[in-house]
């Protein structure tokens, strides 16, 4: 306002100056008047310079008060902190009927943090085991994106892996579905890893409060921003000590300069801080300001990331919500604002220690506590927990898809600052069986093998029938970060081709399970004079076979036939409607699986064929909520049927017998449910991939070396045993193939492709288009002593 | 408003009918004639999916229907409702397919095939596409009196 003023008055006089100098007319006799204006006139002389510097420099300083004081507002008025995005697993359901296991319970609330307690929970968060099969717990209440899960207590009995019993604790009466908040994954930080947990000043504990301000600034309520009495205070006793022992900031000081300015030492930045207090307090209340510095101020640290606010330090510490925290605990919170560093109570327990009873000293001496009550704190220990394993990147390469799809719709400064919540489908019980299985499955193939640490793995796991992905290996280390081979690889698929070249087949209408292939020498000469002559992987050729036998023992010539009378056309319009989208190379090569694709686009493949010819992008995240609860984004199931819905069931049927019968009879006696899938594998074992499903499952495995050199290991030796262990893991529900309209069932011989009778050991029942089933029968044959002495050495 | 567009078009396909039950007058109550949920887990989320397609949050419906996907994907009485809440939303070419997808799970159960084929017919006619929203409206007509 002065300098409005000043502004204003300035023109008046630089208007009156060129009046006074152009009288220029020589003056013989001077009036009494005229001497008096003459001396003005000599003073103004000298003067006007200063007045104008003054002026300038007023101005000056006038401007960059208010550019402090704009620095100030805005950030008050808008965000002050950046809040870091959480990313969330998939919610827990709990409802009688669900599989789950004792260990994957605990598992999951383990991973939830629920805590253990001896005694009946009697907080959200806790729960109690009364004998193995029976819990207690009393869920968090959590807002998902379709509302208000609020907090239960429940009594939950599992017996033979399954709930049995799901009821209100406190009434008995039985409840129908209890959803568990989720396990937070991973923290989206901004660059300076900080942490936050807020806490409105209603909910800071009153002695928290007292000790802050006896400790660090007990004229808090009466200054301005800047006190002067605790300066001349801090100033004498820093002289007398001859070095610096007593700071003379206010809290408000404090916190401007832990929110607006550096660490530096320097008298400019103590005169920003000074002006950026007094403008703090000129337009904020005092409990503004308090509640503001208690969320803000620096506490600790947690590998990178910074413990900001006695919130998140309360946990931190002791994990314990603020509000629960006892009164030594809070002290030596207090304490750690003059150094969380210097008195880390973890690393320096007796320093805390020291720390801790000065703030307690002070809050006797400001009758914050009596004598009784002050004498009882100092003999309690610290309390402090150890530290819990941090999660900030526990899943890095299910956390690397989820980031990967969200820059799709948010910039990384948004994801870093906006306080999003991101609910992805990790499904803690597949990705931590995942994880296990590779650790113990791929040593064991490489002793047999005599390798020693060469082999890789990628492993997906997802629901078919929605499209979510429920785990992701990238690394057969599951907490290794950096390369994601579950994403980045692309390499040759092996025989998993063949159900799309099956596909394409069954699709034409020329062909039924039960046509005859030929299975015979092929050789071939392309375009430009090269020889390719197809080799069956164990280089004997079974002359005529039925084309469902073709597929389900991974025949290579008679599948290459196929492929050439279907036409690469088709097979590639086949490959695109199963929801391969990328240019696949017209080369004949491309139907033995010379193509190259990641994990994750040969489970988007297989997703089409789990789901019955209904394609669904597979995604990680369901919703993206904001800081107030509000649903940014939702990623819904878009489906959409792309191939025949009884084609996909006669190849499904045909995927279901190669893990009966075909290449991977192997999990015939390792799974008790029924599953479907294909064995893959490459030229010189390069490459050993299984991509199989269950009724509520796809996973698919790849195994091989960086180097791409041979592992030794075909699909049936390697993938398809860690997909088994994987999948022998987690709960599943059997494969269930009801015939589509329209369709009927035929039993067939598999040695000639005829019709046979009901039962036949040689028969399979397959199903078949109307009128579409062979007309020539086959005699009931067992198979012959020769067959059944191989199939025992197999 | 959405709701009130889809009730006038859908007593509009009530065309003229002889015989089998009368038309619902709620698409959601068709759906609801149709269900055989024996699931307790289950009626509970439909029950709440329900309530907030009676609200028109379409959103939370959805969310609702998608948890219930998640414990049942073979509950052809979910995609259905999902259908609904394409057809909604306005994104008629989903609601067909998921319409499609519902019927896929839906066995023999006539008045679902009837209410997934009145919703296509909806969408269809959406999408300009009378033809294929005529044959839609027959065959639900057609599940209609086999019903009875």
């Amino acid at each position: 306002m002065s300098a409005a003023r000043k502004r204003k008055k300035t023109p008046a006089k630089k208007q009156s100056a060129p009046k006074a100098s152009a009288n220029k007319k020589p003056q013989r006799r001077k009036s009494p008047a005229r001497k008096k204006a003459s001396r003005k006139k000599n003073a103004r002389s000298w003067k006007s310079p200063v007045l104008s510097f003054s002026i300038v420099l007023l101005l000056i300083a006038g401007a960059y008060i208010a550019y402090l004081d704009h620095r100030v507002t805005e950030k008050f008025a808008g965000k002050i902190w950046s809040l870091p995005s959480y990313v969330y697993a998939r919610p827990l359901e709990l409802y009688v009927g669900r599989s789950i296991s004792v260990p994957q319970l605990l598992q999951e609330l383990k991973l939830a943090n629920y805590k253990k307690h001896d005694q009946a929970p009697s907080l959200p968060g806790q729960y109690r085991q009364l004998d193995y099969h029976h819990f207690q717990l009393i869920s968090r209440e959590f807002a998902f994106a379709d509302g208000m899960e609020p907090s239960r207590f429940v009594d939950i009995q599992i017996r033979q892996s399954r709930i049995v019993a799901l009821q209100d604790g406190n009434s008995g009466q039985p409840l129908d579905l209890l959803r568990l908040d989720p396990a937070r994954i991973a923290g989206i930080y901004p660059s300076q890893a900080r942490d936050r947990q807020l806490v409105r000043l209603a909910d800071v504990p009153d002695a928290l409060v007292l000790a802050l301000v006896s400790v660090e600034d007990r004229r808090f309520y009466q200054h301005w921003g800047v006190d002067p009495i605790s300066i001349g205070r801090a100033l004498l006793a820093n002289i007398t000590a001859g070095e610096t022992v007593q700071g003379g900031s206010t809290l408000t000081q404090q916190l401007v300069k832990n929110l607006f300015l550096s660490s530096e030492r320097s008298l400019w930045r103590k005169i920003n801080e000074a002006i950026m207090a007094l403008m703090l307090e000129l337009h904020y209340d005092k409990s503004l300001i308090l509640e503001t510095y208690i969320n803000e101020v620096y506490l600790g640290q947690n590998g990178a990331s910074a413990i900001h606010g006695f919130a998140l330090a309360s946990q931190f510490y002791f994990a314990k919500p603020l509000n629960r925290l006892s009164v030594d605990q809070l002290a030596l919170l207090v304490g750690l604002v003059k150094g969380a560093s210097w008195y880390d109570p973890r690393r320096h327990p007796q320093r805390a220690l020291q720390r801790r009873n000065q703030v307690l000293k002070h809050m006797l001496k400001e009758q914050v506590i009596g004598d009784e009550q002050y004498a009882e704190l100092l003999r309690q220990p610290l309390k402090v927990v150890d530290k819990a394993a941090t999660y900030s990147n526990r899943f890095p390469a299910f956390i690397d898809l989820v980031m990967r799809q969200l820059k799709q719709d948010y910039a990384p400064e948004d994801l870093q600052s906006a306080g999003l919540r991101i609910f992805t489908s990790l499904d803690p019980m597949a990705q931590l069986a995942a994880e296990k299985s590779a650790s113990r499955i791929i040593p064991a193939l490489e002793k047999s093998r005599q390798q020693v640490e060469q082999l890789q793995t990628a492993v997906l796991i997802a629901s078919p029938n929605n499209g979510e992905i429920q785990a992701l290996l990238g690394d057969r280390n599951g907490l290794a970060s950096g390369f994601n081979r579950a994403l980045d690889i692309q390499r040759q698929i092996g025989s998993l081709i063949k159900p799309a070249i099956y596909l394409a087949a069954l699709q034409q209408g020329k062909y039924t399970p039960a046509s005859l292939l030929d299975d015979s020498p092929l050789r071939m000469q392309g375009r430009d004079g090269s020889i390719w002559n197809p080799q069956n992987y164990d280089k004997q050729y079974l002359g005529q076979i039925p084309l469902a036998r073709a597929l389900v023992e991974s025949r290579n010539v008679p599948t290459v036939r196929l492929g050439l009378d279907v036409g690469l056309k088709d097979i590639v319009a086949t490959l695109k409607n199963l929801g391969l989208n990328k240019k696949i190379p017209p080369y004949p090569s491309i139907m033995l699986g010379a193509l190259d694709l990641s994990p994750m686009e040969v489970a988007s493949i297989y997703q089409t064929l789990a789901a019955r010819g209904f394609h669904i992008p597979l995604r990680a995240i369901r919703d993206v909520v904001n800081s107030q609860g509000e649903v940014l984004k939702r990623y819904p199931i878009d489906i959409a049927q792309t191939l025949d819905e009884r084609a996909v069931f006669q190849i499904n049927q045909l995927l279901h017998l190669v893990t009966t019968r075909g290449t991977a009879r192997y999990l015939k006696n390792r799974l008790d449910v029924d599953v479907a899938g294909k064995t893959g594998t490459t030229d010189d074992l390069r490459d050993s991939w299984f991509a199989g499903f269950s009724e509520d499952r796809l996973a698919v495995v790849w195994l091989g070396r960086d180097d791409n050199q041979g592992t030794g290991l075909t699909g049936a030796a390697g993938a398809l045993r860690l997909w088994a262990d994987i999948m022998q893991q987690i709960p599943l529900q059997s494969l269930q193939l009801s015939l589509p309209e329209a369709m009927e069932m035929h039993w067939i011989d598999w040695q000639s492709g005829g019709l046979s009778e009901q039962g036949c050991k040689a028969g399979v029942e397959l199903a078949f288009l109307p009128h579409s089933q062979p007309s020539q029968r086959a005699t009931c044959s067992t198979p012959s002593i020769f067959e059944r002495l191989k199939s025992l050495f197999k | 408003m959405a709701c009130a567009l889809l009730l006038s078009q859908l007593s509009g396909c009530s065309m003229p009918v002889c015989c089998g039950p009368p038309p619902a007058s709620d698409p959601l109550e068709q759906l609801n004639r149709a269900d055989r949920i024996d699931s307790p887990v289950m009626a509970t989320l439909l029950q709440q999916a329900d309530e907030r397609i009676g609200q028109q949050q379409w959103s939370q419906a959805a969310s609702i229907l998608e948890r219930a996907l998640r414990i049942n994907s073979r509950q052809g009485e979910v995609w259905s409702r999902l259908a609904l809440v394409s057809l909604q939303q306005g994104r008629f070419k989903q609601a067909i397919e998921r319409a499609r997808r519902s019927s896929s799970y839906a066995g023999d159960n006539k008045a679902l095939l009837g209410a997934n084929w009145q919703l296509m017919a909806q969408a269809y006619e959406q999408l300009g596409q009378e033809e294929k929203a005529q044959q839609a409206r027959q065959k639900s007509q057609q599940y209609r009196e086999s019903w009875f």
